[in-house]
């Protein structure tokens, strides 16, 4: 604005001096400093001084208010590439908040709008203007030549560029004035006036109009006296220069409006992408932590807002402690059903014996199953040297398993065939025994069955797994064994589905053999068929029992083990006799109550025979 | 808490889903606050008019009264029993708007330039004002003279109250500490730990220090005690690439003391100033948040979005520009905050 201002002052006293009035060198001077407005009013000044001193008043206020002093821009920031996009952050405006600005454009009716449409509205009035000066009175025209002038000021004052603009146009209009005097002492003046017929109308009137006429017409003829005058080609290159800082201008701005744009544009996509981002990486990760915390909705409810990572891993590892609660969980009621089955069992045995017969007999009972237990080991070893690998493999099995159960009783009996029941019994009892036992009995249909195992071996696992039953504990067996099954099923396949007399024992504890053909297929074993201290139990529970018929629930005879008569008083052991005969009938009327047959009792073996239809008990 | 999406086509104009307060100020929004006692909302506007909205149990909202200013409105502020309202603007007025009793509004005048900020002190039945005339005005409110006029060093650009702590934030980037137990004396001056304009204050529910939100997208947390210093730091938010906008306004939660940041960028964010994490970011609006609260317990968040003239005049265009205020129920897990977690 200083250098400005000095090439403002020194074509004002160049003009003061060729006016030769000192009276007007003070006015002028005051003039010139505010705003350019008043070399226009030169002309005129000799007719009027009023409007020219109305004109400074306006302009003083504006450059120092609202925030279109200067044009809005990013401030760029310590860091390389960062911009604030506050505009109390440039230094024009870094002692003004958002909200002062703002009142301050609001002051003065701006509230906001592009700053073309300012320089459209500003440049409207201004066509109109030469054609009311050129119809108007003397007056008139001094009168509306001069807001047109101010309107274009303002037009300056709203670019950047308006301090050059302005001194261009300076330059520019006094060398007009030197141009309109050069007219008037031209020896060429009549050829003009005799060209510019509006102006002739008013020709006959004072000599000023005459002058204004002149400054207007004499820009059409500019292009044609250029060649004469040197004075003329230096006023059309300014004028020139003009113009193209308005497009600038606009270039700039529509420049700096796209350049806005387009970034805010792109960013927001990506600040929208990573917004979603977030949300989709916040649900995915919500959706695992309740899936695996379904199974407890307690600990799901507490952490299922936690998004942060942090609490994610937490979320994992609770979802394992919880999984490792609900196996603990797990085992409280298996553990609970242990519990409380044989409970229930024992004392729906002991309610049978008191209903079934008289306090002598139940007396009688229980002391000798009391009795059998203490005298087992002595008598066998005296009486019968042979039972004792039988007896030392009771010894060995009975501490793990010490279930109690009740039992099935058969009434009847058969007679003629209980000898031969009995060795078949006793063979299979003594299969998986030892060498001794083995040579003992002199079995040769297991001599036979010996060679074939290694051969059979390795096609048993995969008949196995297709059709075989299953039987996986080492003290039960079966009779035809797994092996011989797997061995009939290879050579015919369907064998296991009709197996004749098949048979599952326990050794030392009974076994029970299944009438007619049986389809033992895919049977599990382990799971129907249990075995204890005088004591046979098939299909456990009851909702896994099947219909009458079928699988395993069918006619069947039992064979119990263990069952001796013993002296109470002295543990002896008796084989015959009176008591044996009493002992005898109360195992009749035992099997005769519970809907079994009777089949048979040796009392020198201990074994107990009887009869069921099925296994719904 | 009801929500939908805003009508209309085009840009998304309401991205978190919100509540819209109906109907909206017809120029931007300069101050939003709630009522003590009870959720009546009013929106102060630079088209000169104070709105009150009662926010009903539905979520729904029904505008009840409205007063008017002689030019552009700043800044209100609720008396404690929630009968009145106090505005303040451009006109260099403050208005005292007995809201529920439904009389005309008395004028308190003394300033001597725009009224812009305003705060009622409960304990000391006084109202202070803030002013761009580089005082402070401590008004007994049953006179039409203030009690006390306190000069500050610059304009005044933001205050924020937690009884007995003051903090005044003026153009000159300080930050002037008052214990409202000696109002006349300043209690400490602390320049502003950012580098740039100073645009809201919060001070902490605790009294132990206050928030300072700058133009430069940075808000610094800084302690009054001497002894404290150690605790201090500034984050930066409501940034968007390389681009870094103001941040508007900063709100304490009124329950668990975590506090809303609002910013140039259209964003609003809660933190944990404790655990120095961000607990909840949310989508961006189309335009500027200019202010934003919560009501008395913690349950809406208030927010305006509207032209904050952060890019002047030229880059608002009043035919096309819209305001919006909206409600956000706020969810407590939101704005509970939370231990930091080492991850592993």
């Amino acid at each position: 604005m200083m250098s400005s201002s000095s090439s403002w002052s020194t074509p004002s006293f160049g003009l003061a001096r060729e006016s030769s009035s000192l009276l007007f060198t003070p006015g002028l001077v005051q003039h010139m400093g505010p705003n350019p407005s008043s070399s226009w009013s030169t002309p005129a000044h000799p007719v009027s001084d009023s409007p020219t001193f109305s004109f400074p008043t306006p302009f003083f206020c504006e450059p120092a208010k609202g925030s279109r002093v200067y044009a809005y821009t990013k401030t760029a920031d310590d860091l390389p590439h960062k911009h604030t996009l506050s505009i109390s952050a440039m230094p024009a405006y870094i002692s003004k908040s958002h909200e002062e600005l703002r009142h301050e454009d609001y002051q003065r009716g701006d509230k906001g709008g592009d700053g073309l449409q300012k320089i459209m509205v500003n440049s409207a009035p201004v066509p109109p203007m030469p054609m009311l000066s050129s119809v108007g009175a003397p007056v008139n025209m001094i009168n509306s030549s001069q807001p047109a002038f101010s309107l274009k000021s303002k037009t300056n004052f709203s670019t950047p560029f308006s301090p050059a603009a302005t001194a261009d146009q300076q330059s520019a209009q006094l060398q007009f004035s030197t141009q309109n005097h050069y007219y008037t002492s031209n020896p060429f003046w009549p050829a003009p006036i005799g060209l510019v017929r509006p102006c002739s109308s008013t020709g006959l009137q004072s000599s000023t109009p005459g002058l204004n006429c002149t400054g207007i017409t004499s820009f059409p003829f500019l292009p044609t006296k250029q060649p004469s005058v040197g004075t003329q080609s230096s006023t059309l290159f300014p004028t020139t220069f003009v113009h193209p800082s308005v497009e600038l201008q606009k270039n700039a701005s529509t420049h700096c409006a796209s350049s806005q744009t387009a970034p805010c544009t792109t960013h927001g996509g990506i600040l929208f992408g990573t917004a979603a981002n977030t949300v989709s990486l916040t649900t995915s990760s919500t959706e695992p932590t309740t899936s695996s915390l379904g199974p407890t909705s307690c600990p799901a409810t507490r952490h299922g807002d936690a998004p942060s990572t942090g609490f994610a891993c937490q979320e994992n590892v609770f979802s394992n402690s919880a999984a490792y609660t609900s196996t603990i969980n797990a085992d409280v009621p298996t553990n609970t059903i242990d519990l409380l089955l044989p409970n229930n069992i024992r004392l729906v045995r002991l309610r049978f014996s008191s209903t079934n017969d008289g306090n002598g007999s139940v007396a009688s009972e229980v002391h000798c199953h009391h009795d059998a237990k203490t005298s087992e080991t002595p008598i066998s070893l005296c009486i019968y040297p042979g039972e004792n690998q039988e007896l030392i493999i009771k010894s060995m099995v009975q501490p793990a398993k010490s279930h109690t159960g009740k039992q099935s009783s058969p009434t009847g009996g058969h007679p003629d065939d209980q000898s031969g029941r009995s060795k078949v019994c006793n063979s299979a009892a003594g299969l998986p025994s030892s060498g001794p036992g083995e040579n003992q009995k002199g079995n040769s249909s297991a001599g036979h069955k010996t060679p074939k195992s290694p051969l059979a071996a390795p096609r048993c696992e995969a008949i196995a797994e297709s059709v075989l039953p299953r039987l996986y504990s080492a003290d039960y067996y079966t009779v035809p064994s797994i092996v011989e099954l797997a061995v009939g099923e290879r050579d015919e396949p369907g064998y296991c589905s009709h197996v004749k007399g098949f048979t599952v024992g326990r050794h030392g504890y009974g076994s029970v053999k299944f009438d007619g053909e049986t389809d033992w297929r895919r049977l599990d074993i382990g799971s129907i068929v249990e075995f204890n201290e005088r004591e046979i139990i098939v299909y456990r529970d009851v909702s896994n029992t099947p219909p009458v018929g079928q699988e395993l629930n069918k006619p069947a005879e039992v064979t119990l083990l263990n069952v001796k008569c013993v002296e109470q008083k002295n543990g002896l052991q008796f084989t015959e006799g009176p008591a044996v005969d009493r002992y005898k009938e109360i195992l009749v009327q035992w099997t005769k109550d519970h809907g079994a047959e009777f089949v048979s009792f040796d009392a020198a073996k201990g074994e107990w025979k009887f009869r069921v239809k099925n296994f719904n008990m | 808490m009801a929500s939908f999406t805003a009508g209309g086509g085009g840009a998304n104009n309401n991205p978190n889903k919100s509540l819209e307060v109906n109907p909206a100020p017809g120029d931007s929004v300069s101050s939003l606050s709630f009522s003590p006692k009870a959720n009546h909302l009013v929106a102060t506007s630079w088209d000169n008019q104070v709105r009150c909205w009662e926010i009903q149990p539905g979520g729904q909202c029904q505008a009840k009264a409205s007063i008017s200013h002689d030019q552009p409105v700043l800044c209100s502020a609720w008396k404690d029993d929630g009968t009145t309202v106090f505005s303040g603007g451009c006109d260099k007025q403050i208005k005292m708007w007995p809201l529920l009793s439904g009389g005309q509004p008395m004028v308190l005048s003394g300033h001597e330039a725009p009224v812009k900020e305003l705060a009622w002190i409960p304990q000391m039945n006084l109202l202070v004002s803030g002013s761009w005339d580089k005082t402070l005005r401590y008004w007994d409110v049953r006179q039409p003279q203030p009690a006390h006029v306190q000069q500050l060093p610059e304009r005044c650009y933001a205050l924020s109250l937690s009884y007995p702590l003051m903090v005044v934030g003026t153009a000159d980037r300080n930050v002037i500490v008052f214990n409202m137990q000696n109002p006349q004396a300043e209690f400490k001056r602390i320049v502003s730990p950012l580098k740039l304009q100073t645009r809201c204050l919060a001070a902490f529910p605790d009294q132990q220090g206050f928030l300072v939100g700058s133009i430069e997208g940075r808000v610094g947390v800084h302690h009054v005690d001497d002894g404290q210093q150690g605790k201090n730091f500034t984050f930066k938010c409501h940034r968007d690439g390389n681009d870094i906008y103001a941040v508007n306004a900063l709100n304490f939660h009124p329950v668990h003391h975590t506090f809303a940041t609002s910013g140039s960028d259209g964003g609003f964010n809660f933190w944990d100033k404790d655990s120095k994490q961000r607990l909840k970011a949310f989508n961006k609006c189309p335009s500027p948040i200019t202010c934003s609260t919560f009501n008395q317990d913690g349950s809406i968040f208030a927010y305006a979005v509207c032209y904050d003239w952060s890019k002047g005049a030229e880059k608002h265009n009043p035919s096309t520009a819209k305001t919006n205020i909206f409600l956000h129920s706020v969810q407590e897990s939101e704005v509970k905050g939370k231990p930091r977690v080492n991850k592993k």
